[in-house]
């Protein structure tokens, strides 16, 4: 969730086995961009960043990996996104076309 | 009309894609660097084509367009300033352009091959993790934007 008190967004929920956040601290140093709450009972399974920055140094090759993931990822969901774009202009030009 | 020795290292030093890299990393990748012009109205790349290089705007103005469910065009972006890049999903996820990309007006583009990239990769192992950082960042970015556009025309 973004925002605070009755301004609160849902961005998302995450519930299957595997889901992950928090990936973008391995990309960027920035404050975290959303609040997440368990909505039910759930356990997490964490990798703090002192942890991975030390399988990083031992293993470069992890650290690869985790990066290209995390892209691909990215470019997965932006993928996404653009065709929703579009699908929702497609949307408003057929509502404003009265078609 | 621009000649290599014009693209100053400045130019790609400057790109977020390349934030971090040293300048003998920078001069390498001038070296691989092709320069490509086009005229108005042109196509780049086109949607579903096989992406296999990044392109980097020298000069000019893009934009970017997909085709809704009716094969209408949808306008996603313009690119006009100078170090904007795109293509850069290919090096991350091959796999078919996801959008057209043509010049507004006449465009002078640096091509930088999936295979120049790897070549430059195997020279500058340690640079890879850092370029697919960036590109990371910038995905980032721009699904942020997106999700954003989304929200705004849902709400519309």
């Amino acid at each position: 969730m973004t925002g605070e008190g009755d301004e609160a967004v849902m961005l998302s929920t995450l519930e299957e086995s595997g889901d992950f956040f928090g990936e973008m601290s391995l990309i960027d140093i920035l404050p975290r961009s959303a609040n997440v709450y368990a909505s039910g009972q759930a356990r997490i399974l964490a990798f703090p960043k002192k942890v991975l920055t030390t399988v990083f140094a031992k293993v470069p090759r992890v650290q690869m990996t985790l990066v290209l993931n995390i892209a691909r990822n990215l470019s997965l969901r932006l993928r996404e996104a653009d065709s929703r774009i579009a699908e929702l202009s497609r949307e408003a030009n057929a509502s404003k076309g009265g078609s | 009309m621009v000649g290599k020795l014009d693209l100053r290292e400045a130019f790609l030093s400057e790109s977020p894609l390349f934030d971090g890299l040293g300048k003998a990393e920078i001069n390498d990748l001038v070296e691989r660097a092709e320069i490509h012009e086009f005229g108005s109205g042109e196509v780049v790349v086109e949607e579903g084509t096989l992406g296999d290089a990044i392109f980097l705007l020298y000069d000019g103005r893009l934009s970017v367009r997909t085709r809704d469910g009716e094969g209408r065009n949808v306008e996603l972006a313009t690119l006009g300033r100078r170090g904007a890049f795109f293509g850069e999903i290919a090096l991350a996820d091959p796999g078919p352009r996801s959008a057209t990309v043509l010049a507004d007006e006449g465009a002078v583009l640096l091509k930088l091959s999936l295979d120049a990239l790897n070549g430059f990769f195997a020279q500058f192992s340690d640079a890879q993790v850092v370029v697919l950082r960036n590109i990371a960042r910038v995905l980032a970015q721009r699904l942020r934007d997106a999700n954003a556009l989304v929200s705004t025309i849902s709400s519309a």
